[in-house]
C-alpha cells in the first residue's frame, strides 16, 4: 500500500485503528490519509468494514452497544478519542449522511435548522438569521429553487433526491469541514444519483467528503482518491485514475475486474 | 389420472389445499367464539340492570342498608382512586421507561431491572392488596386512605405502564436517531424533539389502559382506602371513599335483601365506564396515527 502524492493538507489521518463490536473485530489496523477538499472512495466488498470505519470519524460506533477502538484517528491534528474530545463539537465538524435519507417528519424548514436551533443560544437566533441559514443551507445543495415556497411541507413528503439532498442541506448551517457519506445514492433511480453525485462534486473543496459506495462506476466518477478495502484491512489507496487504470494489488484488479464482491 | 396436461392438480396438492381449508375453518371459529362472552355479559347486564339504571341511581348515596338509593359516592371514589394512582404511575412509568430504553445500556444491571417489571406485572393482585396494607397503610402510617389505595394501584399498574412505554420508544424509528446523533444533539435533545413527539400516541394508549384496569380492580383498595359504606364524599387523599368494584362486592354478597337490579346496574355502570375509557384510547390511537408524520 502506498499514498499517494501529497498535493494536499491532511484532515483524517488514521493510525493502527482497530475496533471491534464485542469479540468479533471488524478492522485490524487502519492506517488511512484522507486530504483536505477531496473525495475520497471507500470501496471493497459488502462487510469489509467500510461503514465501520466511516462511523470511527464522527464516533457514531459508540452509539451501538459493545464497541471497543483503539488506535488514532487525529481530525485536524486531534486525535478524536482522546478523553476530553467534546463529541457534540465533533459531530458538528463531522457531517454523516445515510444510505437512505432520513429527515425527521417535520418540515423542510424545521429540517434544515434542526442542527442549527439546537447549539444556536436563542439570543442570537432570530427570523432573519434563521433565514439566511436555511437559504444559503438550501442554495448550497440546489434545492432553494425547487423547495423555496414549500418549506412548510413536511419533508418525509419529498421524493427521494430531494430528502437526500436536504440531509446535506441540514449540516451545513453548523459549518462542518468533513462530510461523511454511507452509499447515499444506493436507494436512489439513475437521475437522481447524477444529481447527488454533481452536488457532491460542488461541495468538494469547502468540505472534504468521504463516500462509502458499492459501485465502481460511481467511485471512478465521483472520487479523487480511492480506497480499496478487504477484510477489515486497507489492500490499496492511491488516486482514483490510477488504481483503476493499473492496480498495484491483484485483490484490487480482481475486484474491480467484478471477479468477486 | 391425468398426468399429460401442465398445471392440472395432483392428488397431494388436492390433499393439502383441503386441510389449509379446514385450519382456515377453525382458526375463524375459535376467534369469532371469542366475542360470545363479552356479548353474553353485556347482554346479561343490560337484561337485570337496565331498570334499575335512572340518573336518580347515578347522582345520589345508597340508602335503607344499601337496599335502595344509587351509587354517587362510589362513582365519585372510583374517579379519585384512578385519578391520584393514575397521577402517581404515568409520570414515574414514563420517566423509568424513558431511562431505560434510552439512557440505559444492556447490562446485567437493566436486565435484573426489566425482570423484576416483568415480574411484578404477573403479582395477584390480592398481593398487591397485601403489600399495600403493610406498606402504605401501616408502615407509613398512611391509614386507610385514598392515598394508600391509590399508591397500591399505581404500584400494580407501574410495570404495565413501563412496559408499554418502552415499546412505544422503541416503535420511533432507528434513523430518527441517527439523525440527530450526526447533528451533534444530546440524548436529551433526541428525546425532546425527536423520540417524545413520535412516541407520544403509543404512551397514551398504554396509559390509558391502565385506566380501565384499576377502575375495576377490587382487592388492592378493598383493604387500602375503599369503605363500604360512606354517608359523604371524600374531601381530600386522606379520606376513604367507596368504589364501585368494591361497592359491587358489597351488594352482591355481603348484604341481604338487596334487590336483583341493583348489583347488575352498579356493574353495567363499572363496565360502560371501563370500556367508554378502552373506546377513548381507540379513538386517541387511531386519530393520532391518521396525522403520524412519517
Ligand atoms: N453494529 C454491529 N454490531 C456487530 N457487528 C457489526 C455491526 N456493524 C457491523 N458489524 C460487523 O462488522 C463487519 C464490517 O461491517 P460493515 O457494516 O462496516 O461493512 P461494510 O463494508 O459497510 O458492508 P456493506 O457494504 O454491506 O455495507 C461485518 O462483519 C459486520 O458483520
Ligand atoms: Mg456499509
Amino acid at each position: 500500500m502506498q499514498a499517494p502524492g501529497s498535493e494536499t493538507q491532511p484532515v483524517i489521518v488514521t493510525r493502527a485503528l482497530r475496533l471491534s463490536y464485542g469479540p468479533h473485530e471488524a478492522l485490524h489496523g487502519i492506517d488511512l490519509t484522507v486530504r483536505r477538499g477531496l473525495i475520497t472512495g471507500l470501496i471493497g466488498p459488502s462487510g469489509c468494514g467500510k461503514s465501520t470505519l466511516l462511523r470511527c470519524f464522527n464516533r457514531i460506533n459508540e452509539r451501538y452497544d459493545n464497541v471497543t477502538t483503539s488506535g488514532e484517528v487525529m481530525i485536524h491534528a486531534r486525535n478524536i478519542y482522546d478523553p476530553d474530545v467534546d463529541l457534540i463539537e465533533l459531530r458538528k465538524s463531522v457531517g454523516m449522511v445515510f444510505q437512505r435519507p432520513n429527515p425527521l417528519p417535520i418540515s423542510v424548514r424545521d429540517n434544515v435548522l434542526y442542527g442549527f436551533r439546537l447549539h444556536t443560544a436563542s439570543k442570537q437566533r432570530n427570523r432573519e438569521t434563521e433565514g439566511c441559514e436555511l437559504e444559503s443551507a438550501l442554495r448550497a445543495v440546489q434545492l432553494w429553487d425547487d423547495l423555496k415556497d414549500r418549506l412548510g411541507e413536511r419533508a418525509t413528503h419529498l421524493q427521494l433526491e430531494q430528502q437526500q439532498k436536504l440531509c446535506i442541506a441540514r449540516l451545513l448551517p453548523l459549518k462542518p469541514s468533513v462530510i461523511l457519506m454511507d452509499e447515499p445514492c444506493s436507494t436512489l433511480d439513475p437521475n437522481a444519483t447524477e444529481a447527488v453525485e454533481e452536488l457532491m462534486r460542488t461541495l468538494a473543496g469547502p468540505y472534504t467528503i468521504v463516500v462509502v459506495t458499492h459501485n465502481m462506476a460511481q467511485a471512478r466518477r465521483i472520487s479523487d482518491e480511492c480506497v480499496f478495502m478487504l477484510l477489515g484491512e486497507i489492500v490499496e489507496h492511491r488516486r482514483t485514475e490510477d488504481i483503476f487504470i493499473a492496480p498495484h494489488d491483484k485483490r484490487t484488479a480482481d475486484y474491480i475486474e467484478g471477479r468477486f464482491g | 389420472m391425468n398426468a399429460a396436461l401442465p398445471f392440472s392438480t395432483t392428488d397431494v396438492t388436492r390433499t393439502n389445499r383441503r386441510r389449509e381449508s379446514i385450519v382456515r375453518a377453525l382458526l375463524g371459529i375459535v376467534t369469532a367464539l371469542l366475542v360470545l362472552p363479552l356479548l353474553a355479559i353485556l347482554a346479561l347486564l343490560v337484561k337485570h340492570g337496565a331498570p334499575a339504571l335512572t340518573l336518580d341511581f347515578l347522582l345520589s348515596s345508597p340508602a335503607a342498608g344499601m337496599t335502595a338509593g344509587g351509587i354517587f359516592p362510589a362513582i365519585v371514589g372510583t374517579l379519585w382512586l384512578v385519578g391520584v394512582s393514575l397521577a402517581i404511575a404515568a409520570p414515574i412509568g414514563v420517566l423509568a421507561a424513558i431511562y431505560l430504553n434510552e439512557y440505559a445500556g444492556d447490562h446485567w444491571g437493566t436486565r435484573i431491572v426489566n425482570l423484576a417489571i416483568v415480574n411484578l406485572a404477573g403479582v395477584p393482585s390480592i398481593v398487591h392488596a397485601l403489600f399495600g396494607v403493610g406498606a402504605f397503610v401501616l408502615f407509613l402510617h398512611l391509614g386507610t386512605s385514598i392515598l394508600s389505595a391509590s399508591l397500591t394501584l399505581a404500584i400494580m399498574t407501574l410495570p404495565v405502564i413501563i412496559a408499554s412505554t418502552k415499546e412505544a420508544l422503541a416503535a420511533v424509528p432507528m434513523s430518527f436517531r441517527q439523525a440527530c446523533w450526526v447533528l451533534g444533539a444530546s440524548r436529551w435533545q433526541t428525546i425532546r424533539y425527536v423520540v417524545l413527539p413520535n412516541s407520544i400516541q403509543g404512551i397514551l394508549t398504554g396509559v390509558i389502559l391502565q385506566v380501565s384496569r384499576a377502575a375495576g380492580e377490587t382487592a388492592p383498595v378493598m383493604f387500602t382506602g375503599a369503605a363500604f359504606y360512606l354517608p359523604f364524599l371524600p374531601q381530600s387523599v386522606n379520606d376513604q371513599c367507596m368504589a364501585l368494584s368494591m361497592h359491587l362486592f358489597t351488594l352482591s354478597t355481603q348484604v341481604p335483601g338487596v334487590p336483583e337490579a341493583l348489583p347488575y346496574a352498579t356493574a353495567l355502570v363499572l363496565v360502560g365506564l371501563v370500556m367508554s375509557v378502552n373506546l377513548t384510547s381507540i379513538l386517541l390511537r387511531s386519530y393520532l396515527r391518521s396525522r403520524r408524520r412519517w
